[in-house]
């Protein structure tokens, strides 16, 4: 992380703007590894005011990865507070980024999630179906897989109907 | 932008509720 993803001009960018940033070193900061359950390095954590971790990570990322990792960190944090319209700018971007990263499938699942709970009640099947498109080997495309059935069943009434 | 870190938990903690920030842990090794 030091040599090559710490000093990229995009992680530094995000960690300065966006983030308050600290380094316990796992094997004397015994009593915080052991709250946050820090097991192995690195172990990244994102964390509210209160202490509430929102996202954990482990191990190496490469810097356009870790680019995502902040970028879907701070989306599901203002998600989880409720701030949806702010969680899908940052999801989509995250989501919709030319460089390819194993998060932009995740970050999909919870963009539609957010754009659903912000009122646009179609935008959680079109949206996770578009994990089905671009995601298909990910861990999240068997989690919304159920969506292609329903789909066909709807199509199938209003053949019907 | 460099990155500033924190000297330890407790003043990045009370940093990250004065400036109303998320707080980014690394716990890491030395190598």
């Amino acid at each position: 992380m030091d040599t090559v993803t710490y000093p990229h001009g995009g992680v530094q960018r995000r960690l300065g703007e966006h983030f308050v940033c600290v380094r316990p070193q796992i094997d004397v900061e015994k009593d915080l590894a052991k709250k946050y359950l820090a097991t192995w390095t690195p172990g990244f954590f994102f964390v509210d005011g209160q202490e509430n971790v929102h996202y954990r990570a482990t191990g190496y990322h490469p810097p356009e990865m870790f680019e995502h990792l902040l970028d879907f960190a701070r989306g599901l944090m203002a998600f989880n507070r409720g701030s949806y319209d702010e969680a899908g700018k940052i999801l989509t971007a995250v989501a919709e980024d030319k460089d390819p990263s194993p998060l932009q499938a995740e970050a999909c699942f919870w963009l539609g999630v957010a754009r659903y709970k912000g009122g646009d009640k179609d935008a959680l099947s079109k949206t996770w179906s578009s994990i089905l498109d671009r995601h298909p080997n990910s861990l999240w495309a068997p989690k919304v897989g159920f969506i292609r059935e329903k789909e066909k069943v709807a199509k199938g009434r209003r053949r019907t109907g | 932008m460099a990155i500033t870190w924190e000297k330890d938990y407790a003043s990045a903690l009370a940093r990250a509720r004065s400036e109303n920030k998320p707080l980014f842990v690394d716990f890491f090794s030395p190598t």
